[in-house]
């Protein structure tokens, strides 16, 4: 095993890890340094024999297994889906049944504003009534006094 | 090739059933060989893969491309490996067999590059599942330090000296074959 203080550093620049600076200096030390090249070179064998490595295959009933299980799993996304559109339409019906019969009920109860206009028309009509009966007696006096005075 | 694993990405992530079957079909082997790497028996390989189909087949919709889809569920299948671990209290135990039983079964060194890749196997067993891990993340799946360092939630630097140790180990191990 190699001694060497660059060791580390050969992992990773092995691994493509050291930026472009550090790494020409661990290749410059490679040219001079008889442990870190033999390193290197087993570097070289570890990887191949981990990186290619398949211990086995996979057993068939195990992937038959999966693919069930992802079925199944679909199945009760659907499930759930179906459940919440069901759920929807009945609020949507619940909405639809009750909303006119909200709306025939605020119907014979009048509204707030139209309540204030029918306050504003009795008050007016009050007024009216009120400055007519005036202008009448006004009328009545003055063709009296007039009438009086000719 | 990977167009047409992003197409099929794309019809799995729209909620096409069989896009998604095909998926398991194109990935199932690479995964299986990376859990039976960290947990070092088929049957806890195999339910591990099947969690982490199920995991990605619930979150595809998330998966945005920024890694290869392989790069990201091996991401997923390290933390179910974790989960198992965590699950069962043995995260610190060895697995597989102790040292004796592992190495009775390895072949001499010298022979055969099939037996070399079975000793691997046997001789990735003797090494602890953090450095099993990081070797397997870095040899095997080709990620990089920082992916590994978010896959695992470790630092960076952590990754380094593990990976390190870990090869060294290795190294140590496997002289007749490198």
């Amino acid at each position: 095993m190699s001694e060497c203080e660059y060791s580390q550093q050969l992992h990773a620049w092995f691994d493509g890890e050291l930026d472009a600076e550090r790494g020409q200096v661990v290749q410059q030390h490679l040219t001079t340094c008889a442990a870190c090249t033999e390193e290197l070179n087993e570097l070289r064998g570890i990887s191949r024999l981990v990186g290619h490595w398949q211990p086995e295959l996979m057993r068939m009933d195990a992937m038959r297994r999966i693919h069930a299980e992802i079925d199944r799993q679909n199945w009760h996304r659907m499930e759930r889906l179906a459940g919440r559109l069901v759920a929807m339409a009945a609020s949507i019906a619940i909405i639809a049944m009750i909303w006119p019969a909200q709306s025939q009920t605020s119907a014979k109860l009048p509204a707030q504003w139209e309540q204030a206009a029918v306050a504003m028309t009795d008050d007016s009509t009050n007024a009216s009534t009120g400055e007519l009966a005036m202008a009448q007696w006004m009328v009545d006096d003055l063709s009296a006094g007039g009438l009086n005075r000719d | 090739m990977e167009d047409s694993e992003s197409a099929l990405i794309r019809r799995a992530q729209a909620g096409e059933e069989e896009a998604f079957h095909r998926l398991v079909d194109e990935h199932a082997q690479h995964l299986f060989g990376l859990a039976y790497g960290m947990l070092g028996r088929v049957t806890d390989a195999e339910d591990v893969v099947q969690e982490t189909f199920l995991a990605t087949f619930q979150g595809l919709r998330r998966f945005e491309g920024r890694s290869s889809l392989r790069t990201w569920m091996a991401g997923i299948l390290t933390r179910q490996v974790a989960l198992w671990h965590r699950k069962r209290r043995s995260g610190s135990l060895r697995i597989g067999g102790t040292a004796d039983e592992v190495l009775a079964g390895m072949s001499a060194p010298g022979s055969a590059d099939a037996d070399a890749r079975l000793d691997v196997v046997a001789t990735m067993k003797l090494l602890s599942p953090e450095y099993r891990e990081v070797l397997l993340l870095r040899e095997y799946e080709g990620m990089s330090y920082e992916q590994i360092a978010s896959a695992l939630d470790i630092p960076r630097g952590t990754v380094e000296s593990r990976l390190y140790r870990a090869r060294q180990e290795l190294r140590q191990r496997l002289t007749g074959y490198l």
